[in-house]
């Protein structure tokens, strides 16, 4: 009787799973909870070597091998296919802001790292009608772009979204709260969240982590981080109108270059 | 023996379908906030966790693919003849030689030890072992990816990593004159190419097939054979490698999701904001995860805003150059003293950049 090499089988299991996983990921777009859309296209090479390796593993199969020692490796492999199976998560939520604080002028040193700081050349800020469209295609880019020509905007009517985070800031500034979003240069792993520091009037009656639009007055205000116990001048929007919006699909903002 | 093998992996068997139940339940249990850990904590890790995978797998198979190649079809004796004998250029030339042999740091211990024995000074050999993951085309190009594009990560990375190699190889030059004397047993080859079956034993302590020459399923060094032959060579030792690697990376990947996600936010702060304690910290994570070279810009990446810039740099330096998996191999092919001491060097070396970049707030 032919011997069952039960170490080739549970791998072969693996990569069978690890390709399924992947196959459905991509299809339904989830992929991009995960990872950066320009990442996507080697996410399909590795569902592609999964999907080799496992048809290749069916070779190995038929012809046999001589058994070795089970390994017990394998059950690394299958922790993340667990995961991804029984929980299906959905991407980042907004509470990471309570695990990385909120980015929201440039004098954090630890984002402003000159080997790991990104390049952003400045971009050209168009004014619709007087006022200053940050949408998710520009947010980062135009965030530095108030950051670095705070003077220049000062007075500058803004529009923004985003989501609301009431708690990582300096809570000396009244009625004060951060509309921000989750910039992911890579994957999820790497989420910052970043934003602009607002205040309004009535914000008691919003909750933390709704999705809102406001337009607003550019203004500047004395920061105080808490997270890098740094003082610095800040952008302040004076929000004049504010509305609910939903919830994207997709909460995720990408470096602009 | 073979019974006992048996009952041995059928206790091993045994523990799958267990692990399976554990962790299912340890999620459920976690996923209705039955614990202190919350719901969004569990959603939050798991993100974390497999974007890490899926990210840095790519570039694993990528660098397993290379590495099979040249398992395949390149042998030491090449590399001694293109690296030029007891001169200061070959430090040089050695440093670089990842750009035509992109191995990693899994192969790399097994092939410095054969060069060692092939008459390669101590000094040239070390300097190739320490470079070769680093400055590496493919080990480059994840770190471009991880950093968004950035030239700049990828420029350091590199250009730290090739003198810190050159640097590191010309003082075990200084100490050892005569390299062969700090291998273990030069006569007789343990260590094989392939790193997959060896490492594995190393891992689960198990030296009973140790001493075995035959540490491949397969006979590479035959007579020659069929384009077709060595394509499924390639694709065998692929599939083995991706086990060997990927489980490393998963692991980290893993670890790295529990400390962004499970350590109270006081302690990160307190650790990652630390200009001496986030490089010491850092550098041990590297030793202890054994990731891939391929893979570690992605969890480095993932650190970034609650590290300091120099630990985050010392971790990418430090991992390829050393770690548990490579000192175990290490141990096995050179004397314990040699090995302590190049552990001692590099942990040097990779404490001072960091201070450095720290101190000076690059």
């Amino acid at each position: 009787m032919k011997k069952w090499n039960i170490n080739e089988l549970i791998w072969f299991g693996i990569l069978v799973a690890f390709s399924i996983y992947l196959l459905n990921l991509i299809v339904s777009g989830s992929i991009l909870h995960f990872i950066h859309p320009k990442m996507v296209k080697f996410a399909i090479g590795s569902f592609s070597v999964f999907l080799f390796l496992a048809i290749y593993q069916v070779l190995v199969l038929i012809n046999g091998r001589s058994s070795k020692e089970l390994r017990l490796g394998y059950l690394l492999f299958i922790l993340p296919l667990l995961f991804g199976f029984a929980l299906e998560p959905q991407g980042l939520d907004e509470s990471i802001t309570m695990r990385r604080s909120t980015t929201i002028a440039s004098a954090n040193h630890l984002n402003e790292s000159f080997i790991f700081s990104s390049n952003v050349d400045p971009v050209e800020l168009l004014l619709t009608d007087d006022v200053l469209v940050i949408d998710e295609t520009n947010f980062d880019g135009a965030l530095k772009q108030v950051k670095n020509d705070l003077e220049q905007y000062s007075g500058t009517r803004v529009s923004i979204s985003g989501f609301i985070d009431l708690q990582t800031h300096d809570q000396a500034i009244s009625n004060s709260f951060i509309i921000s979003r989750l910039l992911v240069t890579c994957c999820a792993a790497d989420a910052l969240p970043i934003g602009l520091l607002t205040t309004y009037e009535g914000v008691e009656d919003w909750e933390e982590y709704s999705w809102i639009h406001v337009i607003g007055t550019i203004e500047q205000v004395l920061y105080f981080d808490p997270w890098t116990n740094t003082e610095y001048i800040a952008p302040l929007i004076h929000i004049e109108y504010i509305e609910e919006i939903d919830r994207p699909d997709v909460i995720y903002v990408y470096p602009s270059s | 023996m073979t019974e006992f093998i048996l009952k041995n992996n059928k206790v091993k068997l045994a523990i799958y379908p267990i692990f399976l139940v554990i962790v299912l339940f340890l999620i459920r249990l976690f996923d209705q906030g039955a614990t202190m850990i919350t719901r969004g904590d569990l959603h939050t890790f798991s993100t974390i966790f497999l974007s890490i995978v899926f990210e840095a797998m790519p570039f694993v198979m990528i660098g397993v693919f290379a590495s099979s190649v040249i398992q395949v079809f390149v042998s030491e004796e090449l590399l001694t003849r293109i690296i030029p004998k007891n001169s200061h250029f070959a430090l040089f030339a050695a440093s670089i030689s990842g750009f035509m042999f992109p191995i990693c740091e899994c192969a790399n211990v097994p092939v410095t030890r054969r060069l060692v024995k092939k008459g390669m000074p101590l000094s040239v050999a070390i300097t190739f072992m320490l470079a070769v993951a680093i400055v590496n085309p493919i080990v480059l190009l994840s770190t471009y990816y991880a950093f968004g594009g950035s030239l700049r990560v990828v420029l350091f990375r590199g250009g730290i990593g090739l003198v810190g190699a050159i640097l590191i190889g010309f003082i075990i030059g200084l100490i050892y004159k005569n390299g062969e004397r700090e291998l273990n047993d030069p006569e007789v080859d343990l260590s094989c190419g392939c790193g997959h079956d060896h490492h594995y034993e190393v891992h689960d302590h198990d030296h009973s097939n140790h001493h075995e020459s035959s540490c491949c399923s397969h006979d590479h060094h035959g007579p020659v054979k069929s384009i077709k032959d060595k394509a499924l060579q390639i694709v065998d030792h692929m599939s083995g490698e991706l086990y060997s690697v990927g489980r490393f990376l998963i692991l980290g990947a893993f670890l790295s999701g529990m400390i962004q996600t499970m350590l109270p936010r006081q302690l990160l702060v307190m650790i990652g904001q630390g200009p001496v304690i986030s490089v010491i910290t850092m550098m041990l994570l590297a030793y202890g995860l054994s990731l891939c070279a391929e893979a570690d810009a992605f969890i480095a990446r993932s650190f970034i805003g609650q590290f300091t810039p120099g630990s985050i740099m010392a971790f990418m330096i430090l991992g390829p150059m050393i770690d548990v998996k490579n000192t175990l191999m290490l141990l096995d092919g050179f004397k314990t003293k040699f090995v302590l001491r190049i552990i001692g060097i590099v942990f040097l070396f990779c404490l001072m950049i960091g201070l450095i970049i720290n101190l000076l707030g690059l």
